[in-house]
């Protein structure tokens, strides 16, 4: 049974909380002189949206108030961001109420009715308590922004880096220059870091304060019915695939080519290559992988099968389709394709190998 | 690894925040990337805590207790967790495992806490006791971070607390039974022979035993002796026959209780008049066979086994009728095996449902000779009529009417089996069954 009080005083509080970004909202709406005729004008397209962003916003704070949400409060928060407000992602005043949400809706949904009666601490206890979980969290706070700006800075130095190589040039201004690219990169710097961080202290928790409970419920969350993966199967299968690949790549690219599918420019750009080498080798290997994963369990099943025949008919069509292969021959020759066996393989891992070393001059590993 | 501790929705709109912090500064909007950064940061480090947090709960030190033994009273558990580290264990959602039929009358089934770095906290919760075997706890805990972005898997806190508790007697029903009892003390026949309470005096007759003669009546010239009131003793076997329909009723009031009090209350009268007492209680398809004793020997062997009739067995309880007809034929070879060779009343108590099913096993019984059966039926609804007002009864007893005149048909097809059986309101059970017991007082 909810407490009604609580339920009270954190509507309150989160009322309270959210009050700055609400009166801005509702002063920028205040400070607009609409009139209705222009809201559907083309010509005041950009007024319209910022009017509808403020109203938007305001809806979003208002509906983040009453059900304590912190998502609709982001949500009101980045709507001033598109109208050009920045401010308030700066300001902690603006900020503070989307982690205190989290606290007031603890508090909403778990505290119980009559649980004062039901709990017994110590006066001491609940405000060593009490502070203790303030130093932490502060120390969180000031741990996370230096923290955050060593890996920021080094986010900064691999975006300013400068590449000699004429070859890798273009990736990696694309990588450093393009947001699009800068985003993809930070992106996967953040997930790889928070990742391998997150593994690590969670073996490294568990090494010093080892628990059966918590082992055991790790254990039982576990899936049983996981076949058996004989040891290094991944690397065999990207072995597999890594050999298979640079054919795929080549009369993929070629098709491409001869059939004008896409611009030639596109075609042509160094960039398209290495998206196209790393997309053909990720899909083989998904491919690789089903089949072997199935065979390894000694249970073929269609979708292994499926696999294999795709891989088939997909090397036959565009061998066929490039005319390098005529299926009205009184025998099977592929000798036109053994031609050029050699130069594709080598182009294609002359491209993959240059993302490689390009990913390890970003990450500061190779000069 | 992912398992211990789980991201929750909430942690979604840091998660949003932070993406658009460092998109906007990528798109050379704004210099908000160190800022979104660091709330990427600030979450892993709030993970870490919590895993952190996690293991400390999960080693927790949790002393369970209990007070209160008897149907009634406050039953008030208790669960002390105390944390030997120096890490404060915030925010934990506790809820505590307990059946449904317990009330509770103080605290709440479920609370916030904070768990004090090398400090001790208690969860305490009181309900209204209630007559049988109950099973309440462990404390389920699910750790979440003071703003709720994770929460830990669940953890099953302490023991499984196994409480039984006893019936209760009422002062004024007992009263009522020392009055339709005919003496208290030792059981008295109202004849003559071996005892110890003085009956009469009589003229001496050639035989008697010397140390019999009543010198004071010597005194006046007359030569009597001291007749003594022969002690009666006799065997009461209940034999208690639960199933789900037993446990409807108000609280504290279903027939369960009701009978169990006035089992006790009985037994407790038996008891005190040194009598043979034991009993056989067939609940959730189980058979809990008592240990026969005499006097207070007796009644406690008594209270014991009513005390550990299981709830949740008998809610449980799948069995049918070929089973209830299985476990009965079981009984009745117990009984026989286990009882004297001297008379024994058998009170049987069943529900209305399997009144006749019970009778048709237990009517050979009667063809041993030494047993005289007694069965009782109480008639359910009417339990519901304790704690209503009497307009809201009046009206009650005309609903109830169809359930009546079914208990007394059912009553008369097992009397043709020679069965002594009789259907019983709440009001009357114990009067009846205590008069049946005193007229088989030879």
């Amino acid at each position: 049974m909810r407490s009604i009080y609580i339920t009270v005083a954190t509507s309150i509080v989160s009322a309270v909380l959210a009050f700055p970004l609400l009166a801005i909202s509702l002063s920028m709406i205040a400070g607009y002189t609409i009139d209705l005729k222009d809201i559907f004008d083309l010509r005041n397209i950009y007024s319209t949206i910022r009017i509808a962003s403020i109203l938007l916003s305001t809806i979003f704070i208002i509906l983040a108030v009453l059900t304590i949400n912190s998502i609709l409060y982001v949500i009101a928060l980045i709507s001033h961001v598109v109208i050009g407000n920045y401010e308030v992602l700066l300001s902690p005043i603006y900020l503070l109420p989307i982690i205190f949400y989290g606290l007031l809706k603890v508090l909403s949904e778990g505290w119980r009715r009559d649980q004062v009666k039901s709990i017994n601490i110590s006066i001491s206890g609940l405000l060593l308590t009490i502070v203790s979980l303030i130093v932490i969290i502060s120390s969180a706070i000031i741990l996370s922004y230096y923290i955050g700006s060593i890996i920021w800075g080094y986010i900064i130095a691999i975006r300013s880096i400068n590449i000699d190589v004429l070859v890798l040039r273009s990736l990696a201004d694309f990588l450093t220059i393009n947001p699009l690219g800068s985003t993809i990169l930070v992106g996967l710097s953040i997930v790889g870091f928070y990742v391998l961080f997150r593994e690590f202290t969670e073996i490294l928790v568990l090494y010093i304060n080892p628990s059966r409970q918590v082992a055991l419920n790790a254990l039982k969350s576990i899936d049983f019915d996981v076949p058996f993966k004989p040891p290094l199967s991944s690397l065999r299968n990207m072995i597999i695939s890594l050999s298979i690949a640079p054919p795929f790549y080549y009369l993929i690219a070629q098709t491409l080519d001869r059939f004008n599918l896409m611009p030639e420019s596109l075609v042509a750009s160094i960039l398209f290559k290495w998206l196209l080498s790393v997309l053909v080798l990720t899909i083989l290997w998904i491919i690789v992988s089903k089949l072997l994963t199935r065979l390894d369990e000694s249970d073929p099943s269609l979708l292994s099968i499926a696999s294999g025949l795709i891989l088939i008919l997909l090397l036959y069509s565009l061998v066929y389709i490039l005319g390098l292969w005529d299926p009205r021959a009184e025998s099977l020759s592929l000798e036109n394709v053994d031609l050029y066996l050699k130069r594709v393989i080598f182009n294609y891992y002359s491209t993959l190998f240059s993302i490689v070393e390009l990913i390890l001059i970003l990450l500061g590993v190779a000069p | 690894m992912s398992s211990i501790v789980l991201p929750t929705s909430r942690l979604m709109a840091l998660v949003i925040l932070a993406s658009s912090l460092i998109a906007l500064d990528l798109f050379m909007v704004a210099s908000t990337g160190l800022l979104g950064l660091a709330i990427i940061v600030f979450i892993l480090i709030l993970r870490v805590y919590v895993v952190l947090a996690q293991t400390v709960l999960a080693n927790i030190r949790v002393i369970t207790s209990y007070d209160g033994i008897r149907e009634g009273d406050p039953l008030k558990v208790a669960y002390t967790m105390c944390n030997e580290t120096v890490v404060p264990i915030a925010i934990v959602e506790l809820s505590l495992a307990y059946p449904e039929y317990l009330k509770i009358i103080e605290g709440s089934p479920g609370a916030l806490i904070l768990i004090p770095p090398r400090g001790c906290i208690t969860y305490k919760t009181v309900f209204l006791a209630r007559v049988g075997k109950h099973r309440i706890g462990p404390l389920r805990a699910v750790l979440r971070d003071p703003f709720g972005f994770f929460k830990g898997a669940e953890l099953k806190l302490g023991d499984i607390l196994e409480v039984s508790i006893r019936p209760r007697e009422g002062e004024v029903l007992r009263k009522i039974l020392l009055n339709i009892a005919r003496s208290t003390g030792l059981s008295k026949a109202r004849r003559a022979g071996e005892g110890s309470e003085f009956y009469f005096t009589r003229d001496y007759r050639p035989g008697d035993d010397l140390k019999r003669i009543y010198w004071k009546a010597l005194a006046k010239m007359r030569l009597a002796v001291r007749e003594y009131e022969r002690e009666s003793m006799i065997y009461t076997l209940f034999l208690l026959l639960i199933d789900k329909s037993m446990l409807y009723g108000p609280y504290l009031n279903t027939p369960l209780e009701h009978i169990s009090r006035i089992i006790a209350i009985v037994s407790r009268h038996l008891a005190e008049k040194n009598d043979w007492i034991n009993s056989i209680i067939l609940a959730g398809g189980r058979l809990q066979i008592g240990i026969p004793g005499r006097g207070r020997r007796g009644y406690v062997n008594i209270i014991n086994n009513i005390s550990s009739i299981d709830y949740m067995s008998i809610m449980n309880d799948r069995s049918d009728s070929e089973n209830l007809k299985a476990l009965l034929r079981s009984t009745i070879s117990t009984i026989v095996s286990t009882t004297p060779r001297s008379p024994i009343n058998l009170i049987v108590i069943a529900s209305l449902d399997n009144a006749t099913s019970v009778a048709s096993e237990l009517k050979h019984l009667q063809y041993l000779g030494k047993f005289t059966i007694h069965m009782f039926i109480p008639i359910p609804h009417l339990y519901g009529l304790e704690k209503i007002s009497p307009f809201e009864r009046a009206i009650y007893r005309i609903k109830t009417f169809s359930d009546t005149s079914r208990a007394q048909s059912i009553v008369r097809d097992i009397r043709r089996t020679g069965i002594r059986a009789l259907a019983v309101t709440p009001w009357d059970m114990a009067t009846r069954i205590i008069a049946r017991i005193e007229r088989m007082r030879v």
